[in-house]
């Protein structure tokens, strides 16, 4: 492993990066440089990860301040005088600008390095054209499958040393993929990256009990399984659940609803984050963005959830997300994965509000016999009824595909709403030449 | 495949009362008997476009019997606002007024004509639903009646299924202007439906087997404040009156609640 550097959160004027260091010592003397100044790095690393064994990697995330709105910055971390990794960052415009110099934002999700031997989804991801080149990536969950080769895990438990050990290679080989053209490595380190996890980043329908996966049967095999897996999922994605943007009129949320979950199906984010995103969606003044991990227009599982994933639908918590949905007075774009297909659907609330859910998964498709099922929504929102919620007719846009992909968002301002286009990129066999599909077009008041 | 979601209730609606009628009694009559100017307001009829009307939404009886209803509006004083397919004089017209009549109640007087008749109310304060209903009379881009009429009358001609609206989510006009004038005041009047079939059927059962739904439904909406100067209405158990005159085919005796009960 070499040393990573990798822009996460961004504002207009900062940027949060995450440094990873090698096994061994972590250097005495480091800075990153590139921005307004030469900062040094505050040597005090976490090891990664920081349970069973040794580590296999030092971790420390450090703030970049005093930057310009809507500008790029190429960041360079050096040890002792050496460059030694680099990144790319654009920082946020202080409000969305208009049409003629769109944001775009990348979305995805379902990356498995496995199945993406030769780098194509970030070979993709560069050579997508200038005028689409995202300024912020939204990954939406299952970045990584820590439960895979299934063969691996199957019916065979592990000791907490042999997964510290499995998992932290599978990060560090995936997030420092790279190829001299492509990589994963390359995506995360080209564009600031927001991200959410999802079950793969514990294990399928984390955090029940998978039955395939021997070392979820126990709560010590789940415990330290979980440990671990948030250890390296903080080192290397990032350790806030809710990410918040405000690039009026635009507002937006990226919401982790994996790692709160609770197993008896009550709760998809701690309670105090659902009272904070019902507030943020009383209280909109402008159109809002939503990142979740899983997507809301969906039914719910039924008893082939103890088997496969439950969906937020079957959680109780999902009543409050959407009554606070169903009332809203903007129109909410909903973004998120998951699933393995490429799908946009639409809610016309009684209101005249409107909730444009955009689904794009899979970057990598884990398996085949796990994808290319593309599924309709169901008809109506919410799919269950919900005392107090109104339902409301959802419409399916023609745009579908279960192929590898990437999608793009270009965001623009239009007075006080926001227009907005998405456009699909198919990866193809090698991300050489990625093809774009449109996707939905639209104006959020 | 279309169906009503069981609801879970193991009795009915006890607000819900049977209100026979009187030997030679019309509808209108028996209105005033039930005490109640407005609401929503079900009735049956005889026609053969009715009793076509009753069959098409038998599949959302768990027994497959005909429905007790063909014609679902809002009442308001004495008159009815609805969408009914014998009233669609100009084609034109029909659009551009969004197919909304307004008809005086004793047009339903007849009791050969209209044997089953029902008025429920789903909240004390009705006047937010009628001001939604404007909302829904002004626009196609709310709620398209034309498009719905017409898929109706391709099933009512033979030219589609006889259930094929319902299949495909296409609500009766009459029930989804009903339905869309509560869902902008904030009342679900369909929650045992997973689609947008609206249709008379489904809302007499939300009001006969739904009670603790919208039990729930008026203490949520409490605890968020919502009040008729927001546009909103209070939802509450539904609460009216029915009479039955008509039953088209023996319920089993081993039919569930749904049936056996009405």
């Amino acid at each position: 492993m070499t040393p990573l550097l990798m822009a996460r959160e961004v504002t207009a004027r900062s940027a949060w990066l995450s440094v990873l260091w090698p096994s061994g010592s972590p250097p005495q003397v480091a800075e990153v440089r590139g921005g307004p100044a030469p900062v040094p790095i505050p040597l005090a690393p976490t090891p990664v990860p920081g349970s069973f064994g040794p580590p296999a990697a030092w971790h420390q995330r450090m703030e970049l301040t005093g930057l310009s709105p809507a500008s790029d910055y190429q960041l360079v971390l050096t040890e002792s005088g050496t460059p030694v990794a680099e990144c790319r960052v654009r920082t946020l415009p202080e409000g969305l600008p208009a049409i003629n110099a769109p944001l775009n934002v990348l979305l995805a999700s379902c990356y498995s390095r496995e199945r993406d031997p030769t780098g194509a989804v970030g070979r993709a991801f560069l050579r997508l054209p200038p005028a689409s080149r995202p300024s912020l990536a939204v990954l939406t969950g299952d970045q990584v499958y820590l439960d895979t080769p299934i063969a691996h895990f199957l019916f065979r438990p592990h000791t907490g040393e042999q997964l510290a050990t499995e998992f932290a290679t599978n990060y560090a080989a995936t997030f420092g993929q790279r190829f001299p053209d492509g990589g994963f490595g390359a995506l995360v380190s080209s564009v600031a990256t927001l991200m959410t996890g999802d079950d793969h980043e514990l294990w399928n329908n984390a955090p029940n009990v998978a039955v395939h996966l021997p070392d979820t049967w126990t709560p010590f095999g789940r415990d330290a399984w979980s440990t671990l897996a948030r250890q390296l999922y903080d080192a290397y994605q990032t350790p806030r659940r809710v990410h918040a943007l405000e690039i009026p009129p635009l507002s937006a949320r990226i919401v982790d609803t994996r790692f709160s979950r609770s197993a008896d199906r009550t709760q998809i984010v701690d309670p105090q984050t659902m009272a904070e995103l019902v507030s943020w969606l009383a209280g909109l003044t402008g159109p809002a963005l939503l990142a979740l991990g899983q997507p809301i227009l969906v039914p719910t599982t039924g008893f082939v959830g103890h088997f496969t994933d439950w969906a937020l639908a079957d959680y109780a918590q999902y009543a409050e997300l959407a009554l606070a949905l169903t009332n809203v007075n903007h129109d909410v774009v909903l973004v998120t994965g998951d699933v393995h297909f490429g799908r946009v659907a639409e809610v016309q609330l009684p209101n005249g509000r409107r909730i444009v859910e955009i689904v794009s998964s899979p970057m990598a498709l884990v398996d085949d016999r796990a994808g290319r099922n593309w599924r309709s929504p169901p008809s109506i929102f919410p799919a269950r009824s919900i005392p107090g919620v109104v339902s409301a007719p959802v419409s399916v846009q023609p745009f579908q595909t279960v192929e590898n992909h990437l999608a793009t968002l270009a965001l623009w301002a239009e007075g006080t709403s926001v227009r907005l286009e998405h456009t699909c990129w198919l990866i193809g066999a090698d991300g050489s030449q990625p093809q774009p599909v449109p996707g939905y077009s639209g104006r959020l008041h | 495949m279309f169906a009503m979601r069981h609801s879970g209730s193991r009795s009915p609606n006890g607000h819900l009362r049977e209100l026979p009628p009187r030997a030679r009694g019309g509808n209108v009559a028996w209105l005033k008997r039930a005490e109640m100017s407005q609401g929503v307001v079900l009735l049956g009829g005889n026609s053969v476009t009715a009793l076509r009307l009753r069959m098409a939404q038998s599949r959302l009886r768990s027994d497959l019997t005909p429905s007790h209803w063909s014609v679902a509006g809002l009442l308001s004083g004495t008159e009815v606002i609805t969408v009914t397919f014998d009233t669609i004089g100009d084609p034109v017209e029909f659009a551009a007024r969004n197919g909304v009549t307004r008809q005086p109640f004793d047009r339903f007087d007849d009791p050969d004509e209209f044997p089953n008749v029902c008025v429920l109310l789903f909240s004390a304060s009705f006047e937010p639903v009628l001001e939604a209903l404007d909302e829904v009379a002004n626009g196609r881009a709310v709620l398209d009646v034309p498009a719905l009429t017409h898929a109706w009358l391709e099933a009512l001609w033979g030219v589609a299924d006889l259930d094929a609206p319902l299949r495909e989510g296409r609500g009766m006009p009459g029930a989804a202007l009903v339905e869309l004038s509560h869902a902008i005041a904030g009342i679900e009047l369909t929650p045992g439906l997973d689609s947008t079939a609206s249709c008379p059927e489904a809302i007499w059962q939300s009001a006969r087997w739904w009670t603790d739904y919208y039990r729930e439904s008026a203490a949520v909406a409490l605890r968020a404040g919502v009040s008729a100067a927001k546009g909103h209405a209070q939802p509450s158990v539904p609460a009216g009156a029915f009479a039955i005159r008509s039953r088209l085919g023996t319920p089993l005796s081993s039919s569930s609640k749904e049936v056996r009960s009405k």
